[in-house]
């Protein structure tokens, strides 16, 4: 039995991943490696593109590091676990006209959950994952995710629906760490092919992240039910006609298929009568938000209000605000205006590198 | 990791050091192509023969009746698929406690080639019920396929062979056995025997991986089920694997001699380990005839589900132990085996197979049973 104990690390066969197991592997720690099966591709009505987590070369590619490291390694069949809720949950929000993370969904309610059962099962002490990103107790006792070193790579944004038992015993080796500090530990390691493979992105139940080829062929019917609404402005005047609202995110500049003579972009959806609102660039500007399904991480509430930097969307800078409470629950008030504040995408709140908690965009609005 | 308990010889089982011995000169200094005209062609032709002679001399077959192949996969199709193409059979009779390499060639002809397909009725204690079989035979109107496997590879249920050729001769039915479990570990007395196709693996009896045998009774006719040069007296083209076949052999008669005293001991440690189980491990069930007409190197067994023994065979593995869920064609990524569904109806157990050689120990056992009680 080794001294720093045993750790469930989850595997996908990409560099960060593989690159975490073999760190906490030569640290000491008694490494079982496990692949999780989320999404059949076969059976799932998506392209059969497999580029995503979920296909065979993946599996062989971590399980030749934990062969050749002299660790086991499990392929884990959660499909039934994630198919429903994530799938579903992702389904209906375009339908509700919003625009969901379904990672961040499947860290909360699934992956690390469905992680922590099978280490319990396995006397496993820790789970561990390849996120950019740190966990550490604070001195409020409370287990804080921050940061990842690295800015550009830092994952801690779809993190922020990870419960305290499920904090106290995740380990996340690559935290200190920056990406290039990874390829080459890759390239040391014996694993030099890793760092050259491809980044996936996309989701991984999308893998052609073509998401409107997904809900067309996932909901029956769809395309001929919404096809033909209207485009509008925000007097309510018809500008022409559109897809269908689920096949539209707020932000969205790109795809149109309308000239109006000026950049113009989806300021709102409205799935209750099949209209988007169309506007400039100013009409995406916003000051305020309402936040729900809080999950706090570094405190365990805020008492009356407090300064926080929030992003609204993965790859946002982030944007000073104020949190604060009314009647309805959790808001956050920005200094300046923000762009395209999203319903449905996570708002995760920050204080310097920490994780105060984040929630679900609700609806942004204009104060002035 | 010398320290690991292999209890998983229905997945395959360890080459043998004499198999090896047996083949070393054909990986080597033998390399000649047996359908060559010269020397070293010669030499390997004979190898081959020889290696065929031996195996119909254990199987009490004529060497015309014994084909090589890839496996018992490669045997299994090639049976099934002539028996429908060549000897005019419509209808197949099988049952869905086959293995995959049966079920799914059937399944592919059932959708594809629009043969009728039928499955005979699995009785709970996981045996054929032959009164379901001959109902079938006698009201289908057109001639069919028999297809049953004689052990079957999760439970080790063994069907009576004779019983039902009988019956399959009765209504003049082909009838294909899926041998690959007890070839190598049961004697077989071909000609007095009435089946028309049986199959073999040599991996099963501490032979080397990747060669099969397909026997095909000499009053059958089928066609080549791979076209291309005149091996294997045309049935099978592509050069022979001669190593291979070599180690076959080998380790056919090596398990042919030693049957008696290796059989016995196996048992001894099948039987060890289920009054152990018994003994040690509360709610624990087996699945399958297990003291009646079963195979001696299969035992399977229920264990009560709970979180932890829902990862059992995980955790089995990070101890060094080897065992297995389904067969080993399935147990990649845990999918549940489909002959346990079949015959029982408990979705709260948890089945593993645990199957032995004759390199396997009491003292094994022990151990697993000690590391059960903590796992379980």
């Amino acid at each position: 039995m080794s001294r720093k104990g045993k750790v469930l690390v989850a595997m996908s066969g990409g560099i960060d991943s593989t690159v975490a197991a073999l760190m906490l592997h030569n640290q000491g720690y008694e490494v079982v490696g496990i692949t999780m099966k989320t999404w059949d591709y076969a059976s799932s009505g998506s392209s059969s593109k497999e580029t995503g987590c979920c296909n065979l070369d993946s599996f062989n590619d971590a399980r030749q590091a934990a062969v050749q490291n002299g660790f086991p390694h499990f392929i884990l069949d959660i499909r039934e676990e994630f198919g429903d809720f994530v799938i579903e949950n992702f389904v209906d929000e375009y339908l509700a006209g919003r625009t969901p993370n379904p990672c961040v969904m499947c860290n909360t309610h699934i992956k690390w959950r469905a992680l922590l059962k099978r280490a319990d099962a396995m006397n496993c002490d820790f789970i561990a994952t390849g996120h950019y990103a740190s966990i550490r107790q604070h001195n409020n006792e409370r287990f804080v995710v921050s940061k990842g070193l690295d800015e550009t790579k830092d994952q801690s944004y779809v993190l922020w629906g990870l419960q305290q038992d499920l904090l106290s015993r995740t380990i996340l080796p690559l935290g200190k760490y920056h990406k290039k500090d990874i390829r080459q530990m890759a390239v040391d390691m014996g694993y030099p092919e890793l760092a050259k493979k491809s980044e996936s992105y996309e989701i991984c139940f999308v893998p052609d992240n073509n998401y409107r080829g997904f809900l067309k062929k996932r909901v029956n019917g769809l395309e001929e039910k919404v096809a033909g609404g209207w485009f509008i402005d925000k007097t309510g005047k018809k500008l022409g006609q559109h897809k269908g609202y689920p096949f539209y995110t707020v932000g969205q500049r790109k795809g149109l298929e309308i000239a109006l003579g000026k950049p113009i972009y989806v300021t709102a959806i409205h799935p209750e009568n099949n209209t988007v609102v169309l506007g400039e660039e100013d009409d995406l500007q916003q000051n305020d938000m309402y936040v729900t399904k809080m999950n706090w991480i570094k405190y365990d509430g805020i008492s009356d209000e407090m300064e926080a930097i929030a992003k609204i969307r993965y790859k946002d800078k982030g944007a000073l605000c104020n949190l604060y409470y009314d009647e309805k629950g959790i808001r956050a008030r920005f200094y300046e205006n923000v762009k395209s504040i999203a319903p449905g995408q996570s708002a995760v709140f920050y204080e310097g590198d920490d994780v105060i908690g984040g929630g679900i965009i609700q609806r942004g609005e204009l104060i002035v | 990791m010398s320290n690991r308990i292999y209890f998983d010889n229905a997945a395959t089982t360890p080459l043998d050091k004499d198999v090896l011995d047996a083949m070393m000169p054909y990986l080597t200094n033998h390399f000649g192509n047996p359908s060559s005209i010269y020397s070293y062609g010669r030499e390997s032709r004979l190898a081959i023969e020889n290696a065929r002679k031996k195996v119909a001399k254990i199987l009490n077959a004529h060497p015309a009746e014994v084909f090589f192949t890839s496996g018992g996969t490669e045997s299994s199709n090639t049976a099934i698929t002539a028996a429908i193409r060549d000897l005019g059979c419509k209808h197949i009779i099988t049952s869905s406690i086959e293995h995959h390499a049966t079920l799914h060639t059937v399944e592919y002809l059932h959708h594809h080639n629009h043969i009728k397909l039928s499955y005979v009725k699995i009785l709970p204690n996981g045996h054929i019920d032959l009164e379901d079989l001959e109902n079938i035979l006698s009201v289908s109107k057109e001639k069919c396929l028999v297809t049953l496997m004689h052990a079957n590879n999760e439970i080790g249920n063994i069907i009576d062979i004779h019983a039902i050729g009988n019956i399959c001769k009765k209504y003049n039915a082909i009838f294909h056995s899926d041998t690959v479990q007890t070839v190598g570990h049961f004697p077989f007395d071909l000609r007095n025997t009435p089946v028309h196709f049986i199959t073999g693996a040599a991996h099963k009896f501490h032979g080397p991986k990747g060669v099969g045998m397909l026997y095909i009774n000499e009053n059958v006719k089928i066609k080549p089920f791979i076209n291309g040069g005149s091996q294997e007296r045309n049935m099978r083209a592509g050069t022979e694997n001669l190593y291979g076949i070599v180690g076959f052999a080998k380790a056919l008669e090596m398990a042919t001699e030693n049957h008696e005293k290796e059989s016995t001991h196996i048992k001894d440690i099948k039987l060890y380990m289920k009054q152990a189980l018994e003994k040690n491990i509360p709610n624990v069930s087996f699945n399958g005839d297990v003291l009646g007409n079963s195979l001696y190197t299969i035992l399977n067994v229920s264990f009560p589900k709970t979180e932890k023994s829902e990862m059992l065979l995980f955790n089995l593995d990070i101890n060094n132990i080897c065992a297995s869920g389904g067969s080993a064609c399935t147990s990649g990524a845990d999918a549940g085996s489909h002959v346990i569904r079949t015959i029982n109806h408990h979705p709260n157990q948890v089945a593993v197979r645990f199957s032995f050689s004759k390199n396997n120990t009491k003292q094994e056992v022990d151990i697993v049973i000690e590391k059960l009680k903590e796992l379980i």
